[in-house]
């Protein structure tokens, strides 16, 4: 009796990714890009698409974007922007702190893509686990609140690293805060240098107008 | 990161490699994966979700080897390339920010290590 070694070299997030390739094929074939929003729970996530939705780039610009909307449980987000009449499903993962790519493609294909342009996935609040996932998506954006402290880009890391921009939100309430903004953006430059950074309000609409045109260009 | 779903994977992928080749749960000494660490596992959680996950299975009782890889950086910048430990990503030669990652994004079953019966 001897010892044998069998090779195997399997991907253990192979799963994931073969659904994230369905997805790109899905979006390339309609001409739709996608976005994926992730931050902590209350960080504004909502605020900002609510705002995009109400507003658009400030120039009477219609962004016909759809929302799939991650949530451990209720419709409440999904509500929000459907008085908005933003095309929006509900994702509920029951727990689960992430969205996986599986679910997304089945989401994304009850849309109707012919009629939209862009496609915003947010995520389940959570600054861990759903940067680690692809969902076949153009971009991940990182939304900050000032009310979560600057400290943030270098205690998670891997979110501003895979984000191609960040989003600094409640930027109104700086003034009533000792939150530190030269060091945060110090943080996030030195966790990931290229991505730009928007500073953000949106209670105040300022800097939005920046940000959107940027989002609906990615 | 979660370490109950990357070992369900392997345990998963383990018998499927077992029973393509006919050979039975219990011939297996080790096994042996690579994860970069970018992913931030944690390796007591994982061994643990081993032991939870094979308990009272034909694979009860055999090793988790896990080899983590550093996480290395080349910078666009310069070239330089080298490792990081902590959360920042910087060019440790010249300083700069532009850098892309060499390693540190494995997460794979490499092999398995059977008794040949």
């Amino acid at each position: 009796m001897s010892n044998l070694e069998i090779k195997v070299y399997k991907n253990l997030m192979g799963a994931n990714e073969e659904w994230a390739v369905k997805i790109r094929s899905v979006l390339k074939e309609k001409g739709v890009r996608m976005v994926n929003i992730i931050g902590s729970p209350g960080c504004g996530k909502t605020s900002l698409l609510e705002y995009i939705g109400k507003h658009g780039t400030g120039e009477k610009t219609p962004v016909p974007f759809a929302v799939l909307e991650g949530d451990v449980e209720t419709t409440k987000d999904a509500e929000r922007l459907n008085v908005l009449k933003i095309p929006v499903s509900q994702l509920i993962t029951s727990g689960g702190c992430h969205l996986e790519a599986k679910m997304v493609y089945h989401a994304l294909c009850d849309l109707d893509l012919d009629r939209i342009k862009l496609v915003v996935v947010e995520n389940v609040g959570n600054l861990v686990c759903p940067a680690e996932f692809d969902l076949g998506e153009d971009a991940k954006i990182a939304v900050l609140s000032i009310t979560e402290g600057e400290d943030k880009p270098v205690k998670y890391p891997m979110l501003f690293r895979e984000a191609k921009a960040c989003v600094l939100t409640k930027i109104d309430l700086l003034p009533h805060l000792k939150f530190d903004l030269p060091a945060c953006l110090e943080y996030v430059k030195q966790v990931n240098g290229s991505i730009p950074v928007f500073q953000v309000s949106s209670y105040t609409g300022e800097g939005m107008d920046d940000f959107t045109r940027w989002f609906i260009g990615v | 990161m979660h370490e109950y779903g990357i070992v369900s994977t392997i345990v998963n992928t383990v018998l499927k490699e077992l029973s393509t080749r006919n050979m039975e749960p219990e011939q297996v000494i080790s096994v042996n994966m690579v994860a970069g660490k970018l992913h931030q596992i944690i390796e007591e959680n994982m061994q643990f979700a081993f032991e939870v996950l094979t308990k009272d299975t034909g694979l009860s009782g055999c090793r988790l080897n896990i080899e983590f890889k550093p996480v290395r950086i080349r910078c666009r910048a310069c070239g330089t390339e080298g490792e990081v430990s902590g959360a920042f990503f910087l060019c440790g030669a010249c300083q700069s920010h532009d850098v892309e990652v060499v390693t540190g994004k494995e997460l794979y079953l490499e092999n398995l290590e059977v008794r040949d019966e």
